[in-house]
């Protein structure tokens, strides 16, 4: 490209900011008759990238995905791949790559020409797209199935044969729409791994769109929480365990308990039923956010700040117990390993402690990020 | 017809073996009024009319002995070999534009939700439950020398006198696909709901636009049902005998008019047996083969395609 040095050098400054940016969405919004299913959304992912849409079911995380590959257009806003705006390109013209759902594979032809569609559509010569389906089915490791047809394949070679196609033509973005929702709870925690591992050698951007938080905080370089529409925060995965900007994101994200109550003069939390943690936080009405970890058993030395739970739900995860509590009319949650034969039950009394040094209380009208 | 696995294991049978005594049975009694209707009413009386195809004399009524002159004299006559061979012609190019006008009406139905589906399907079958015969005869009015068409042509001096329109070739074959067209647009339409929509948006993200969508994704996957439109649109064609011969006239000829002509008017049972056992063989090995033929080509590069 021509260039004078002085105008090269302004666009390598801005190549740190905007060339960088492979995926942007500015203010999207989607409506559909009276329900809003996007609203406002910005959010952008950097080369390279593993950004992870979560929050509930219904929040728009699926038609902020769909919009991003064209297959939904966006009632406002603006959505630019590699700083082009496309936000009125059809999907073909896109440079998406999607793992659907369902997978999508194309049921009339083999894995190989499954692999190949693409790379046919972009004009790829005969020889380079050979080579290139090989190269692909090795990635994903298998290439001994390239000539049977996906009805003879199971879920999870299905959904790497999916994801091969999608990585064939080299896409600036890799979509995921929760890829690993059809898969068995153990051949999900593989798959996502193996996944993992196969964006981070490719070095594709990815979108990727999850309801489970556990596969949001392992996977992701960031997480975007939505709820209802709305970005609630963005985010690392430690950023948004330790950190949660909003009680939704501190409920959504590891089984918080919230309290509403207010921080008084001295610094202490009086919670609305009664619960009182000292402490030395802002004065001010808030929401204080306890992690199931941060409270534990009482042990004998520490007789003087214990508080007396009641237990009113027990549920057995094998390698812990997760108890809901009533203190002082608060429901807490906590998770214990119990030795054998001695969990809790209901309405069982347990004597337990808070560590209030790692409390987070976030003030009553939340500051969106 | 070209099953991939075998599920049932020895074991599984042996397990099942009542069961499946117990389906046969059932089947057996569901089955049963059907069978007697069409054996007493269809089976029957073409096996008697395949007896009087080989009939000696002209006369149904003193038909006794064995003897293959009607069929040599249907295959010595050149005339009749080219009404065969025009009756498939034209049952091919009715079932060619069915196709090309039912396809994208069954397809468009198909992608339709369900409720808006129902009353254009119900528009889409209406015809159907009119006789053939007031259709005809409504096609009579438009075609007409002094019908609606040869009206609106000539005020609009597109023509400056009456055509010819009745009594031609084009006429049969456009009153044919009027008629067929629902039989095409159904056996689409029941296909392609098959065909799951996120296969089009797989596509349209790897690249390829509608044109090659369609090509390459729906179409393939719409074979089946666009062999079954095009076999029921032939069949129907060739068969048909009102339609050339009250549209068509003396001058179209169709087997099946001809045929029905042969019968009706000259009682020659006999000749109009040994035509319609031509025809009903010719066409029988025709679309057999036709549909060897297209299922071949879905074997592409070894790999079968399950139809
Ligand atoms: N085609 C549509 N017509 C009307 N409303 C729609 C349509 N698609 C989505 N919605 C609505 O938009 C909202 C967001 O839907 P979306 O599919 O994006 O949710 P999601 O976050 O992917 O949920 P899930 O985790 O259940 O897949 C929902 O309330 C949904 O009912
Ligand atoms: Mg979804």
């Amino acid at each position: 490209m021509l260039a004078s040095s002085k105008e090269y050098e302004n666009m390598e400054d801005t190549a740190q900011d905007v060339g960088d940016l492979v995926v942007q969405l500015q203010s999207v919004s989607r409506h559909y008759g009276e329900t809003v299913a996007v609203a406002n959304v910005s959010l952008d992912a950097r080369r390279g990238e593993l950004v992870c849409l979560l929050g509930p079911s219904g929040c728009g995380k699926t038609t902020t995905l769909r919009m991003v590959a064209g297959f939904v257009e966006p009632t406002s806003g603006t959505i630019s791949i590699n700083s082009i705006n496309m936000t009125h390109q059809p999907p073909y013209r896109r440079d998406t790559g999607m793992v659907f759902q369902s997978y999508a594979l194309f049921p009339h032809m083999t894995v190989a020409e499954n692999i190949a569609f693409g790379l046919e559509n972009l004009k790829w010569p005969r020889a380079e797209r050979e080579s290139r389906v090989k190269e692909m089915l090795k990635l994903v490791e298998l290439s001994h199935l390239a000539q049977r047809v996906p009805s003879q394949l199971s879920g999870g070679q299905q959904q790497r044969i999916a994801l091969a196609r999608a990585l064939a033509m080299r896409p600036a973005v890799l979509l995921l729409d929760e890829p690993f929702s059809n898969l068995d709870a153990q051949l999900r925690v593989r798959m996502r791994e193996e996944l993992r591992e196969v964006i981070r050698g490719v070095n594709v951007t990815t979108l990727f769109v999850t309801h489970d938080q556990e596969e949001a905080l392992t996977m992701s370089d960031r997480i975007v929480v939505m709820n209802s529409g709305q970005v609630e925060q963005v985010g690392t995965p430690g950023e948004i365990y330790e950190a949660p900007a909003t009680p939704f994101v501190a409920k959504f994200i590891g089984w918080c308990s919230l309290l509403q109550g207010t921080v008084g003069a001295d610094g202490t939390f009086a919670s609305i039923a009664g619960l009182r943690l000292a402490g030395k936080w802002g004065v001010g009405p808030g929401t204080a956010v306890i992690r199931p970890e941060q409270i534990k058993l009482a042990t004998d030395g520490a007789a003087g700040q214990s508080l007396s739970a009641r237990v009113v739900q027990s549920h057995y995860y094998g390698a812990a117990t997760r108890l809901v509590l009533d203190v002082d009319g608060e429901r807490l949650t906590m998770q214990e390993r119990f030795p054998f034969g001695r969990h809790p039950t209901h309405g069982d009394l347990l004597s337990i402690t808070i560590n209030t040094n790692e409390i987070r209380i976030l003030p009553s009208t939340p500051a969106k990020s | 017809m070209l099953t991939q696995y075998a599920p049932a294991t020895v074991k599984d049978r042996y397990v099942r073996e009542p069961l499946l005594r117990h389906r046969i049975v059932t089947a057996a009694l569901l089955l049963a009024p059907m069978v007697l209707l069409l054996v007493g009413f269809m089976v029957v009386p073409v096996l008697q009319l395949l007896r009087s195809s080989f009939l000696p004399s002209s006369h149904l009524l003193d038909g006794t002995g064995f003897s293959l002159v009607q069929y040599v004299r249907f295959f010595s006559d050149p005339y009749y070999s080219s009404v065969l061979l025009e009756t498939f012609v034209d049952g091919l190019i009715v079932s060619l534009i069915c196709l090309v006008l039912g396809f994208p009406m069954g397809y468009s139905l198909a992608r339709l939700p369900p409720l808006a589906r129902r009353w254009r399907t119900i528009i889409v079958i209406m015809p159907l439950t009119l006789s053939l015969v007031v259709i005809v005869f409504g096609w009579l009015i438009i075609l007409g020398r002094n019908g609606l068409l040869n009206s609106v042509l000539t005020s609009l001096y597109i023509v400056s006198s009456p055509k010819q329109l009745l009594f031609t070739r084009p006429a049969v074959l456009v009153v044919l696909v009027q008629q067929f067209l629902p039989f095409m647009i159904l056996s689409i339409m029941s296909v392609v709901t098959q065909i799951n929509p996120v296969l089009e948006q797989a596509a349209a993200n790897l690249r390829a636009n509608r044109f090659v969508t369609f090509r390459k994704v729906i179409v393939p996957l719409a074979v089946p049902g666009i062999l079954v439109g095009f076999n029921l649109v032939f069949v129907l064609s060739i068969s048909a005998f009102i339609t050339p011969r009250l549209i068509g006239g003396s001058r179209v000829a169709m087997l099946g008019s001809l045929i029905y002509e042969r019968m009706m008017s000259e009682l020659n049972w006999p000749s109009g047996a040994a035509m319609a056992f031509v025809l009903f063989v010719s066409g029988l090995g025709f679309t057999a083969a036709f549909n060897a033929l297209a299922a071949s080509r879905l074997i592409v590069g070894g790999r079968r395609y399950a139809l």
